[in-house]
């Protein structure tokens, strides 16, 4: 790059901020990596590792999530830390008819634009993973799905972007955004100002505070999701599960009230289970509630009996940033020249961390992407309520 | 004098496993108050423990100090002994990955350590319970 090329900040040490680092830098932009606390202390180091295809709804975030998956393998050998991607296939775990009337439905939809992606009967789904309930109807199986170490992928992606001379600079708190002419300027914080031509809030569940401070209103609120992790035990699960009804909670919030959050269960590398989750509304509350973590067992263990063998050893919650139509918000902000935003993929982050990483380095570049990111606008918000920056 | 690790050579020529053992010792303090005799089985080898002594407990009296293989390779045994760090898992009674601290010994129990245990060999060798 020239030295004419844009001088890049980026707000937010979690997977879509080191993802959207590591691709600018390995174009040779510059960058400089802005994190309030450490890398991966906020959402990215508080969830499961879960690369679900299936859950995902056919269209722009299918899309997105299919070219992640495709990514994944590429980073598992480019970047310098053992992300731990595996792709074990993922299960969609059916207990009521309606339940079944609705996945038969979502997987058709799947399947017509070439998902692969099966129902299967009780008989099937246990041949798959024999310690899940015999009380289950059935399941849906996709091969695609896979898990990672989103820890580990976070740090992957900040050390490979500070490889091609990415700043990364931790433990600073952004105080301010400096504009000029209705152009961002540079990036005030804690630990001294940075110049910037570019600013992108890639703040998680704290993007919309990050925009408060140049006056733009966003529509990313935090929503908590409890974890329960077990002891480290043999492989008893050779699939990642979540429950059809955590499809059902995910895109529509007033089932959640009416039939459960669903859960979702991962054993991941070194054995431990990681069962989840919850999908409260609470402000930046971060602490785990017993009637929450009791859900989650009792959820659990009722579809995997096998778990009665296993110890709870630790619980965590994270707070994903949700968006009001379950969409992340990808590109700039109509109000302010060079403030673009890169948050609000709520329990999808992990997953789409590498798609949002490559979208975002190539908009930002000004090359051309070859997903249509139109659907992610942050336009779409402008009558939220936010006012535009004079 | 360094104090012996377990697993290093300093125990003996089984650098990873247990160490020869014969299963008639009984490291206990006797002068302590016990509950009734009961045995268990530990791969396949009985061993004399008593009503109210954890799995450690009675593995520990018998010598045995190495229980499972770590991710690394190397051997684990107790190192908490109060349920936190899960170094003590053992498969009892056919499920896997219990803790040896935390779990009472039963009459009848069976007991596997991934560490594989070797009996010392003697001419004379006396089974506890004397049939064999």
């Amino acid at each position: 790059m020239s030295s004419a090329s844009p001088k890049i900040v980026i707000i937010g040490g979690g997977v879509i901020g080191t993802s959207i680092a590591y691709h600018l830098a390995k174009q040779g932009a510059s960058v400089t990596l802005i994190e309030k606390k450490d890398l991966a202390s906020g959402s990215s180091g508080a969830c499961d590792g879960l690369v679900f295809m299936q859950s995902k709804k056919p269209g722009v975030h299918l899309s997105l999530a299919m070219e992640s998956l495709s990514r994944f393998e590429g980073l598992q050998k480019e970047l310098p830390m053992n992300i731990e991607f595996k792709k074990i296939g993922g299960m969609v775990i059916i207990e009521t008819d309606d339940e079944y009337r609705a996945m038969e439905k979502f997987t058709q939809e799947q399947q017509a634009i070439g998902l692969d992606v099966r129902l299967l009967d009780l008989h099937q789904a246990l041949e798959k993973e024999p310690f899940l309930s015999p009380n289950i109807l059935g399941a849906t199986f996709s091969p695609l799905d896979a898990q990672v170490n989103p820890i580990n992928l976070t740090l992957g992606f900040a050390l490979a972007a500070r490889k091609n001379h990415a700043r990364i600079i931790h433990h600073a708190d952004v105080l301010g955004i400096h504009t000029s002419n209705n152009r961002v300027t540079g990036v005030a914080t804690t630990r001294g100002n940075f110049d910037a031509d570019i600013v992108v809030n890639a703040a998680g569940s704290m993007a919309g505070l990050i925009s408060e401070l140049v006056g733009i209103s966003m529509p990313v609120q935090p929503r908590r999701g409890q974890i329960v992790v077990t002891h480290a035990g043999k492989p008893v699960l050779a699939h990642c599960l979540i429950s059809a009804k955590y499809i059902a909670a995910k895109y529509d919030p007033s089932l959640a009230d009416k039939a459960g959050q669903g859960i979702s269960m991962e054993q991941a590398d070194n054995g431990n289970l990681l069962l989840g989750s919850t999908r409260e509304f609470v402000g930046f509350n971060k602490e785990n509630t017993l009637s929450g973590i009791g859900r989650i067992i009792r959820q659990t263990a009722a579809v995997f009996p096998v778990l009665e063998n296993f110890q709870v050893i630790r619980t965590f919650a994270g707070l994903r940033p949700y968006t009001p139509d379950g969409l992340p918000i990808l590109g700039p902000v109509r109000g302010l020249n060079g403030f673009f935003m890169a948050a609000g993929h709520e329990g999808d982050g992990i997953a789409l961390s590498p798609a949002t990483g490559n979208l975002m380095a190539r908009m930002l570049l000004g090359q051309k992407t070859h997903t249509p990111l139109d659907a992610f606008s942050p336009d779409r918000f402008d009558n939220y309520g936010g006012k535009h920056h004079g | 004098m360094p104090f012996p690790r377990i697993g290093s050579t300093t125990m003996g020529e089984n650098t990873m496993g247990n160490q020869e053992l014969d299963f008639n010792q009984d490291l206990r303090i006797a002068s302590v108050q016990r509950g009734p005799k009961t045995m268990l089985t530990v791969n396949g080898q009985k061993i004399l423990a008593y009503g109210g002594e954890s799995v450690h407990a009675a593995l520990t009296a018998a010598g045995i100090r190495n229980f499972r293989i770590a991710k690394t390779g190397e051997s684990r045994g107790v190192l908490c002994g109060m349920g936190i760090c899960y170094e003590c898992l053992v498969t009892i009674d056919n499920i896997p990955d219990q803790r040896a601290c935390m779990t009472m010994v039963r009459d009848n129990m069976e007991v596997i350590t991934e560490v594989p245990l070797f009996q010392k060999q003697t001419p004379e060798e006396n089974n506890m319970d004397g049939n064999q």
